[in-house]
């Protein structure tokens, strides 16, 4: 119950620090898009659409996780309102979850906006109904599990790390992330045995934000199959936990006197 | 909560992840090979596309050219084996260069690289890379080599000359360069100067690829004379008992053990049972019906074709 009251509150902190108001510039985005693609894209507005809003979604998504993520706990230790929340019955690891799953929630509003936005667009393009519109919405969803992974990584630096270092590091991550086939890739190839290992090591540990990523597919009409939806979900959720329990134990340890 | 908890909950999650990611790499097939689709084919847009970053994208296109390469050779082979790559079905390997190049024209181990590899697949488009290489590095003699040995495995040994002579006129380019300049006019087909020409460029490459396969020519050139002398000795045998031996063992037993301690101090191999082998340590195959020596069937070695 402490976990959701403090969820709510760092929701209501995020509105009041107009977080949402990055949804202005992304229906902007999308009006105009759909105004003026229609004129220059040879026929692929709705390509154009599905591709550009999910990339948008994710990369506004991405910079809120990272820049809002890092600022939860700092901010907190700098404004020195941590003292009256820990002097009160609260554990460290609720107050580690509460903030955890109140960004998520924003992530959730900002991004089921979004995706609505998206269909919203779609539908004044195609003049009504299409399938391509609900088509996005699964889509959307292994978007916010990409969210929810990289605002646990960011929560985890930030436990222990500057503002600074930790936005550069869970950037890394993502980045590193989305490219880990790669890693696996090059184990493969390379030949030195040391090398190999280092980079299969690399590749199981880093979060493998591969898992989440469909968009190209669903701008030519595809859905995630439901396995990789299963399996996306699943893995979001094991790699947040082990993100969660690490940040709850750094921060157990952390001496605020 | 204990601690103890929260590394157990650590521990189990993040295994958890990494049987979960084992799962979902079978599913979809990831890191079994480079992907067999290159969205962006040009260089010069991606090079628009990069935001000034484009000697790092030129460095991951460098890589993942590699990982093409090596990939496709493990693919097949097992291990890396070059002596032909143009069965290898290398479809991407010239727009993967061609982008490298054209994001850096200055890559000169990319221009290379597609210098030795490229003629076995797309030879016109081997020789226009080859010559923007040059017009982006003109002053570079090694990139004028490279162009010439294209030429000179095209049998265009007019140009190749002319490409040779060009370059030997640059700053640092070796003698040897003038040299090829009349060999390709003079004898341009022959066994000699295509032993001098993998010679060159073993000699001048910095590239592993590169220099294991020009290695493996001249292993090649090595295992021919090796066998022109085998089949010399055949024959003397043959004009002094009046028929081909019978096995190649009944003719290295009567070899003098002082010839065969001279043949191994020229470089030739032999077993514990003194049967000649090939430069890779495959015994030489012998046929008692045609009185022929010829490489074994499963040997590494690739002979030199004209």
């Amino acid at each position: 119950m402490k976990v959701v009251t403090i969820a709510l509150n760092t929701f209501r902190e995020s509105v009041r620090d107009r977080i949402l108001y990055n949804l202005i510039l992304f229906v902007l985005l999308l009006v105009g898009a759909s105004i003026f693609l229609g004129e220059i894209s040879m026929s692929q507005e709705a390509k154009i659409i599905v591709t550009m809003g999910l990339s948008v979604m994710r990369l506004f998504g991405v910079l809120i996780a990272i820049f809002i993520g890092i600022g939860l706990v700092y901010k907190e230790i700098d404004k020195r309102t941590i003292y009256s929340l820990l002097a009160k019955p609260i554990h460290r690891y609720e107050f580690i979850l509460g903030k955890y799953f109140g960004l998520c929630l924003t992530l959730l509003v900002n991004s089921a906006v979004m995706a609505g936005g998206i269909s919203l667009a779609l539908i004044y393009l195609k003049r009504g109904l299409d399938p391509i519109q609900l088509k996005i919405l699964p889509t959307a969803y292994l978007i916010f599990l990409e969210l929810m992974v990289v605002t646990a990584l960011s929560l985890l630096f930030s436990s222990f790390s500057s503002p600074a270092l930790s936005a550069l590091m869970t950037f890394f991550l993502f980045i590193i992330g989305t490219f880990s086939a790669d890693l696996k890739l090059f184990a493969a190839t390379v030949g030195s045995g040391f090398i190999k290992v280092v980079c299969q090591v690399l590749y199981y540990l880093l979060p493998n934000l591969d898992n989440f990523n469909f968009i190209s597919a669903t701008a030519y009409g595809h859905t995630p199959p439901l396995n990789m939806i299963g399996s996306a979900t699943v893995y979001a959720a094991l790699y947040i936990s082990a993100l969660l329990a690490a940040t709850v134990m750094i921060f157990q340890k952390r001496n605020f006197k | 909560m204990k601690t103890s908890l929260w590394v157990t909950v650590l521990v189990i999650c993040l295994s958890a992840s990494v049987v979960l990611q084992g799962w979902i790499d079978t599913q979809r097939g990831v890191g079994s090979a480079v992907e067999e689709a290159l969205y962006l084919k040009s260089g010069k847009t991606l090079k628009q596309a990069s935001l000034g970053f484009e000697g790092i994208m030129a460095d991951l296109y460098w890589l993942r050219t590699i990982q093409y390469f090596g990939g496709k050779s493990q693919q097949l082979t097992g291990e890396i084996q070059i002596s032909n790559v143009g069965d290898w079905k290398l479809e991407l390997l010239e727009p993967l260069i061609n982008i490298t190049t054209e994001l850096d024209p200055h890559y000169l181990s990319a221009y290379r690289f597609g210098s030795l590899f490229l003629p076995d697949i797309n030879v016109e488009g081997a020789i226009k890379l080859a010559q923007r290489a040059i017009k982006d590095n003109p002053d570079d003699w090694r990139l004028y080599q490279d162009l010439g040995f294209i030429f000179w495995r095209q049998k265009r040994y007019q140009e190749a000359s002319e490409i040779y002579s060009q370059g030997s006129r640059l700053a640092g380019a070796p003698k040897w360069m003038e040299q090829m300049s009349a060999i390709m006019l003079a004898n341009g087909g022959d066994r000699e100067t295509a032993r001098q020409m993998f010679a060159r460029i073993y000699e001048t490459t910095d590239d592993p690829t590169i220099k294991k396969t020009s290695l493996n020519r001249l292993l090649g050139f090595k295992a021919g004379d090796e066998i022109t002398f085998l089949t010399k000795l055949l024959a003397d045998y043959s004009t002094q008992k009046g028929s081909c031996p019978p096995s190649l063992s009944l003719l290295m037993r009567a070899m003098p053990p002082s010839a065969i301690q001279k043949l191994q101090q020229a470089g030739m191999n032999f077993d514990e049972s003194r049967m000649p082998l090939d430069p890779h340590g495959f015994a030489y195959s012998f046929k008692a019906a045609t009185c022929t020596i010829s490489l074994a069937p499963d040997s590494t070695i690739a002979p030199w074709k004209n």
